[in-house]
């Protein structure tokens, strides 16, 4: 393991970079407060240093405040609409969406959702800047509309609202236009190279030099990424004419990587390495046979370790050599900063070509950790408290500063606060580095730092058109916590300057802990139970324990058949089961249940029932918790049999063994609150009552092969939880886990006469349970045909109703509106469509695009299928795998037959070489022209879209209700009206707003449908358990 | 005979009552309930309480920073209340569920015309009084949701029979066999089967941002 201390062993860097590459990785998610123990001691200045740095941060920031001009332009405008306002808030939420909203109808609501529900009149003249007030909407309205608005004193929110009313919507919605361009005006530095060296003319006459970005969101179709490459060509040849003749050093342009290639991720490292590679080193050429240099932005903690393996790369191609001038940016909010800057200096010392580095603090801080929180990871790869992150960049920059560092890496220290500039400079004894900040931001702290330093100072500058940047500024702004930093307090006369310049290693050090106890690890994201985790397999380290252990299973042949009395059934009746991506892949052997084992299983589980109901609820709910354990310490051998006999893909095993981790241990919790504890209470008569709910006797759990092991448990551990005993029939195609599942039960301690497993077809199994009397409710997910056929059997039989709970089908829809953003919906809709083969009641079938955003919209659905990866599901490369078997694979084929003749075809992905190997369907995707074109649901890798437009939206919602599906929507939509709209008139069971629409988490969102989806209650949610038991008077 | 027209009408109405939530036609339906007998007017307050207390809440659920998420109710669609006892309290109690819900209660049966009046008289629109329409010939329709009975086992027995053989939505079977004391239609749990959730999932973070992690401040 490395430690921290040995960066600063001068001798350290002279080692390979292949020897330091290693110590990378396994810090991605170290344990926050041990590593600052280690970095504090970097980081933490000596007496002198300590007051040096304080007295010159306490300087600067003096001289920045006498400064009248000193609040510029988006310093000032995130004083005035600082986050904690709500006004802040809307004013960005405008800025990011209106200038894209091609119609005024969508333009205007979305004006009047922002601007009718805050108190924008209270900030007209507190700010002195008067870019702030030209951005506060009363001012653009002309005098006239002011002196209107001073003379009526009305309700708070009232100005804006009479304005709106008073004139007419173009107006309004042409000033918004403008004051949306004043702010886009301030963030970009210009619409070209050529703009905006031109603009930067007179910073550079006062000691600045430029580092050009044309930013925009991550490119996700071939074609976009492809105009970002001739951007970047273009850049790099105008920043190439540069005539400046002064003393400012030569601009630079910065690159994102995420934009040049459609698919920059680990998972398809091989396509990244040749050709994302491929157009960065054609840049490089340019680059350098023009004196540009280039600097390669930071992007998401996943996609670090790739990011230095096509860094290193390119430096060490050919047409790299001897320049000094390939850089990149480094984030200290990263925990493997420090031994990152430790291999880069090895490496600059074994080719001798000084690399530039860019150390910024990080600008995915919010979005890191709400990722980690979400897929259950080991913890985060960034820290917890800004202090931390302060002192980490200190200790970076103690590194980079140090003697034998010095040549190998050429430090850009990008930072805005004053009290880092001057701990940096001081901690400086040389001055080979510079300083850089962001176009717009602490202008007067760098004015201040060029007339007293000796130093460089680089703008970083945005360029590129309005439209496209501001949104993504918007979004970078807000996700660099804009509120709680400094900018906003170096010039808030309020705040006291030694507040200002203490140092993070004194407020680190004074905080309880170190890393920041208000921000749970994901591990304990809720306060009841254990979130079920996973391995990040992004991360080289996490990645390579991950595989081997589920490499050991990959050719395991596993024995399955009925599990009745604790004991595996050999039947005779015996069926190979081979995998859905290759049929002659054999994964194993299943028995089939013939009518002797249903009997079988029947009498005993009835025997059983008595005991069971009688066990404490707390022994039931420890069952299930040590089954949430069991299958963690098993879950490289569920996810090989997830990936073989389901054809799962990685993401998709490991979201199934969480699932069914979560059903358990949420599930425990539930029995333990809800079922067990008599209820007391006053009845309407004036009596008191007391009753208590359980176990009503035989369930009967059948459950599908989509998710053979979350939806198999989860119906089975409630049944069982609530004092039922269980007869479970799995999916013939996915049986194999579901007899691993119930060996695990057994061995958690749930006893043998209490759940019995019976493998095999629907007439010779689940037909006699069905029409069984001894039957005391039926849980079942499956087609809504099934669900039709179980329930009329149980209601033949000569006994009372009893609980049916059925989960069913969909005709799932989601609707994205004109502000809503491409980019964003794009990644929504091919995830919710595609994922699992489109093999989830959750999937996303027809997709409603108003018209106006159509045809930006669905060619990039087309491209971004055309970067799907089909085929072999346990390749970390693999975004799509097989379908089921057989007969879904015909069935898909035939609707994509029919709608090739009826509807219009947009895209149909690839397969791979060998498909005819499995059962393997090609995405695809069609225009139709309304879901009533549609007849049933096909469960599989088939989008429909749909062109709507506004005025019409009702009548859409109205179609897509007539079907009487209810399961899944999915809305795109800046406007908070527009939502809650659709949210409340369609009915669907579960809703997502501005994201995908699958994957629900248990306890978070509950799930299930409504009306032909499904009965209720909904699977992991609290109503869930209560079906599953009768009501006893005690 | 078809009640195809009654049953377009109710409908109809659906939408603007569910949308009402449970607090608001909990306080339409205390006006019904002031109306009524001193017995009656005790078990409407009641279910209306217990309503309250257990569906009308929004519930937010934990999860990840950058996400907000709950869970709601609302009613089912088009109820048929029925009941062959001769306690009147049974029907009156499973219209109020049906109807605090959110559902339409189509109200069967010699009461239904006084009750129906009384429910329109207090403002609540979705109640249908179909007082001669013979049960087999009502479950024919399409858009019933479900049936609250209160009667004998067998009959019972025979009314899910005909229910599960419907085509479509799978009609909620909701019974009361006690007809003195009312155990399963004064039971707190009862409620629950004329509801349907909602969950709701926002990104809190689409447009960038996460206000909540940043105000979380330390310690």
């Amino acid at each position: 393991m490395f430690k921290a201390i040995d960066a600063l062993q001068p001798e350290f860097i002279n080692k390979p970079c292949a020897d330091i590459w290693p110590l990378i990785s396994p810090l991605y998610s170290v344990d926050e407060s041990d590593w600052l123990k280690q970095l504090l001691p970097l980081a933490e200045p000596a007496i002198d240093e300590l007051d040096k740095t304080t007295e010159r941060a306490t300087s600067l920031i003096e001289q920045v405040r006498a400064n009248d001009g000193a609040i510029h332009m988006i310093d000032a405008l995130l004083l005035e609409y600082s986050l904690d306002t709500k006004e802040g808030i809307l004013l960005m939420c405008l800025a990011e969406a209106l200038l894209r909203v091609p119609d005024a109808e969508t333009a205007d609501a979305l004006i009047r959702d922002k601007l009718g529900v805050a108190d924008w009149k209270k900030h007209l003249k507190n700010s002195d800047s008067l870019f702030v007030n030209a951005s506060t909407w009363g001012l653009l309205l002309t005098g006239k509309v002011v002196s209107m608005d001073e003379k009526e004193d009305g309700s708070p929110s009232g100005a804006i609202n009479r304005l709106v009313n008073k004139f007419s919507e173009p107006v309004i919605r042409q000033a918004m236009h403008q004051a949306m361009k004043i702010m886009g005006h301030q963030f970009v530095r210009g619409r070209t190279i050529a703009e905006a060296l031109k603009r930067g003319k007179a910073s550079r006459d006062r000691g600045y030099t430029y580092s050009f970005d044309m930013l925009g969101e991550a490119a996700l179709t071939s074609a976009d990424a492809d105009k970002y490459f001739n951007d970047y060509m273009a850049a790099v040849a105008s920043v190439g004419e540069d005539t400046y003749q002064g003393p400012s050093p030569r601009p630079t342009i910065s690159i994102k990587l995420s934009a040049l290639h459609p698919r920059y991720e680990v998972g398809q490292e091989a396509r990244v390495m040749d050709e994302l590679f491929g157009r960065v080193l054609q840049l490089i050429k340019k680059a350098r046979s023009l004196d540009v240099g280039i600097t390669i932005d930071a992007e998401e903690a996943d996609r670090l370790e790739l990011s230095l393996k096509l860094f290193e790369k390119l430096y060490r191609d050919p047409a790299n050599k001897g320049w000094g001038n390939f850089g990149l940016v480094i984030q200290a909010y990263s925990k493997r900063a420090l031994p990152v800057l430790a291999w880069l200096a090895a490496l600059a010392g074994e080719q001798g070509d000084r690399i530039p580095v860019r150390l910024v603090k990080g600008a995915y801080w919010d979005s890191e950790i709400k990722l980690c929180q979400q897929r259950g990871l080991s913890g985060y790869p960034v820290y917890t408290r800004k202090e931390a992150t302060d002192t980490s960049y200190l200790a970076c920059a103690r590194f980079l500063l140090s003697d034998q560092v010095r040549g190998k890496i050429y430090p850009q220290f990008a930072s805005h606060n004053a009290h880092t500039v001057a701990a940096i400079y001081t901690m400086a004894q040389h001055g080979d580095f510079e300083f850089q900040r962001l176009h717009g931001m602490g202008d007067a702290l760098y004015d201040t730092v060029l007339s007293s330093f000796d130093v460089n100072v680089r703008i970083y500058a945005p360029v590129g058109n309005h439209k496209d940047l501001l949104p993504y500024l918007v979004r970078r702004l807000l996700e660099n916590g804009a509120n709680s930093s400094f900018v906003h307090r170096l010039v808030d006369a309020r705040c006291p300057v030694e507040n200002l310049v203490e140092h993070p290693v004194v407020t680190l050090k004074g905080r309880k802990t170190l890393h920041n106890n208000r921000i749970p690890l994901p591990r304990h994201l809720f306060e009841d139970r254990l979130n079920s985790r996973s391995a990040n397999i992004e991360i080289e380290h996490e990645w390579l324990s991950y595989k081997a252990g589920v490499d050991k299973f990959m050719s395991q042949a596993w024995l399955g058949g009925p599990v009745i009395n604790g004991q595996l059934r050999e039947t005779g009746d015996c069926h190979g089961v081979n995998a859905p991506y290759d049929n002659s892949h054999v994964v194993g052997q299943l028995h089939w249940a013939g009518s002797s084992e249903v009997n079988e299983a029947l009498e005993l589980a009835q025997n059983g029932f008595a005991a069971w109901n009688d066990t404490p609820v707390e022994q039931r709910a420890i069952c299930l918790e040590k089954m949430a354990d069991l299958m963690e310490a098993n879950e490289s051998e569920l996810i090989a049999i997830c990936h073989r006999e389901a054809g799962k893909t990685i993401q998709d095993c490991i979201d199934e063994v969480r699932e069914a981790v979560d059903f358990c241990r949420y599930y425990a919790n539930e029995a333990r609150a809800g079922i067990g504890k008599p209820l007391q209470f006053t009845a309407f008569d004036g009596s008191q009552r007391n009753t208590l709910l359980q176990g009503r006797g035989v369930f009967v759990c059948i459950s599908p092969w989509n998710f053979p092991l979350a939806i198999f448990l989860g119906q089975v551990v409630a049944a069982l939880v609530a004092g039922n005993t269980v007869i479970a029939k799995p999916a013939e195609q996915t049986s194999i886990v579901a007899v691993r599942a119930v060996q695990l039960l057994l061995e958690a301690g749930v006893p043998a006469d209490a759940i019995a497993l019976l493998p095999g077809d629907g007439a010779t199994v689940g037909a006699p349970l069905t029409s069984d009397s001894r039957i005391a409710g039926v849980a079942f997910t499956g087609s809504t045909e099934t669900a039709q056929l179980i329930n009329r059997s149980l209601a033949q039989r000569d006994c009372d109703p009893v609980p049916f709970i059925a989960e069913t089908g969909g005709q799932n829809a989601m609707l994205i509106d004109s502000t809503s953003l491409p980019e964003q919906v794009v990644r929504d809709v091919v995830h919710s469509a595609f994922a699992s083969a489109g093999q989830r009641c959750s999937a996303l079938r027809v997709l409603f695009v108003q018209d106006v955003i159509a045809d930006r919209v669905i060619p990039m659905i087309k491209g971004a299928m055309a970067e799907q990866v089909v085929g072999y599901p346990v390749a970390h490369s693999t975004d799509i795998g097989p379908v089921i078997d057989r007969t879904a694979q015909q069935k898909l084929l035939q609707h994509i037959e029919r709608m090739k003749k009826e509807a219009k075809l947009i895209a149909q992905s690839a397969l791979p070489m060998d498909a005819e190997k499995g059962t393997f369907v090609a995405p695809t995707a069609f225009e139709i022209s309304g879901i009533d074109q549609l007849e049933n649901e096909q469960f599989g890798p088939i989008l429909h879209v749909v062109r709507y437009k506004a005025k019409d939206l009702d009548k859409v919602i109205d179609s897509i209700n007539a079907t009487g599906f209810g399961l899944t929507l999915g809305v795109h939509s800046r406007n908070e009206r527009t939502c809650n709209h659709i949210a409340r008139r369609l009915r669907a069971g579960n809703v997502y707003i501005n994201r995908d629409q699958i994957g629900a988490v248990v306890g978070v969102q509950p799930f299930g449908g409504q009306g032909l989806s499904g009965t209720g209650p909904k699977a992991g949610g609290p109503r869930y358990l209560p079906r599953f038991t009768r009501e006893v008077t005690v | 005979m078809s009640y195809s027209t009654e049953i377009r009408t109710a409908l109809a109405g659906w939408e603007k009552w569910n949308d009402l939530g449970v607090a608001a036609r909990a306080e339409i339906l205390r006006g019904f309930a002031a109306s009524q007998a001193a017995d009656a007017t005790n078990l409407i307050n009641w279910q209306l309480d217990n309503a309250l207390q257990r569906i009308d809440e929004v519930l937010e659920l934990p999860g990840p920073t950058g996400e907000a998420n709950s869970l709601a109710t609302s009613g089912r669609g088009l109820f048929i209340c029925a009941s062959a006892s001769n306690n009147p309290l049974a029907l009156i109690g499973e219209i109020c569920s049906a109807l605090v819900a959110g559902n339409v209660a189509l109200v069967l049966g010699t009461e239904a015309e006084a009750l129906v009046k009384q429910l329109h008289a207090a403002g609540v629109a979705s109640a249908v009084a179909l007082p001669e329409a013979a049960l087999e010939s009502l479950l024919e329709e399409d858009g019933i949701a479900g049936i609250a009975y209160c009667g004998e086992a067998t009959e019972i027995r025979q009314i899910n029979r005909q229910l599960a053989s419907r085509p479509g939505v799978l009609a909620q079977m909701v019974a009361e066999t006690d007809a003195d004391q009312l155990s399963s239609i004064a039971s707190p749990h009862y409620i629950n089967r004329f509801i349907t959730e909602r969950t709701r999932s926002d990104n809190t973070t689409a447009v960038g941002g996460n206000a909540t992690l940043l105000e979380l401040g330390a310690d």
